[in-house]
């Protein structure tokens, strides 16, 4: 590929995606007021989170035992604490951990 | 609402472990653009534009196998249609008179994560999102140029175990607020079944696609069966 492709070709993917997210930010303007909209929206970032932890989680780190431990890691924090980047890094020593004992 | 200012320190300080994780998710993205010849300028450029982790892949496989330029503009459609959801819901997060410049500068940060964060506001600035997006930005970008680089050079179970940053800031996001409101549970635990499911046995649908299909029809269901009380759904947002 030429380097004009390459560049032509990343600002392409670029504008798509910006417009897509620009796009709602721009009309959605008036406070929502429908309950069953308001309730949506509610639960809407939670389905999405669900949606892209489960089941990729388990294949994070290559090795589904290191990853649960990071997962069981994370989980346990959340309920003792409201700190994800604790949850967050802590996962990641969980996971080192892990590893050490898995091969 | 706080000073701008503040609210910008404030999303750049909480994106932290944002940073940590795209440096490590990128770094695999940074190895596949060396795979195909990208300079790691070039590479460095893509995720700086871009930000979108499964778009890039996606672009950066097409470009490998010669596709057309329709394909690349369908293919970020499908991945990254799940942003329009989550802009959506931000835009009902800012005040009414948040200016158009303000919304177009936050626009282009909206990923997973970011507004993973972003949502846990119940009155949203916009800065805190471009704090956000500040912090993992460089982190996106350096990973992905270091990919290109070292190539696979570097030690794979650092690598691995630095993915799991990510998925640990997610189960914080979900359950931290779920032990206040124990609707969540159910909510959460049938996604996560039903997105499985979903892999396992229809893996014709991507993983955009399955974004999209689930939150549009979860989100529905749990509001017809557990609408929120008229004063209470502000206040706990993700």
């Amino acid at each position: 590929m030429s380097d004009f492709d390459i560049y032509a070709d990343i600002l392409l993917m670029a504008t798509v995606t910006y417009l897509i997210r620009v796009i709602p930010l721009l009309f959605i303007k008036k406070p929502i007021t429908n309950r069953f909209i308001k309730s949506f929206l509610y639960y809407a970032p939670y389905v999405t989170l669900s949606v892209m932890l489960f089941p990729g989680v388990l294949y994070a780190t290559g090795n589904t035992f290191t990853a649960v431990c990071g997962a069981a890691f994370a989980f346990i924090c959340s309920f003792m604490s409201d700190n994800y980047a604790l949850a967050s890094l802590g996962s990641i020593v969980a996971v080192f951990l892990a590893q050490l004992i898995s091969r | 609402m706080r000073s701008d200012r503040k609210e910008f320190l404030r999303g750049f300080r909480d994106a932290f472990p944002v940073f940590v994780s795209y440096f490590a998710v990128s770094i695999a993205l940074g190895i596949t653009a060396r795979n195909i010849g990208f300079s790691p300028v070039a590479a460095g450029f893509m995720s700086l534009v871009n930000l979108t982790s499964a778009g890039q892949a996606a672009g950066l496989r097409i470009m490998a196998e010669q596709g057309t330029r329709i394909e690349i503009v369908l293919s970020q459609v499908a991945i990254n249609l799940r942003y329009m959801l989550m802009s959506a819901v931000l835009a009902t997060r800012l005040t009414e008179n948040t200016g158009t410049g303000k919304r177009m500068l936050m626009g282009f940060g909206i990923t997973d994560e970011i507004f993973g964060l972003s949502a846990k506001n119940e009155a949203l600035n916009p800065f805190y999102t471009v704090g956000c997006f500040c912090m993992a930005t460089p982190g996106w970008v350096a990973g992905t140029v270091l990919g290109v680089v070292m190539g696979n050079l570097l030690p794979v179970k650092i690598v691995e175990a630095l993915s799991m940053a990510l998925y640990g800031m997610f189960i914080s996001l979900v359950f931290s607020p779920a032990k206040k409101n124990y609707i969540l549970f159910p909510v959460i635990l049938f996604t996560m079944l039903s997105s499985y499911l979903l892999e396992t046995f229809v893996p014709v649908v991507s993983f955009g696609m399955r974004v999209i299909f689930l939150t549009l029809g979860i989100s529905a269901l749990a509001a017809v069966i557990f609408p929120v009380k008229a004063e209470k759904e502000d206040g706990e947002g993700v």
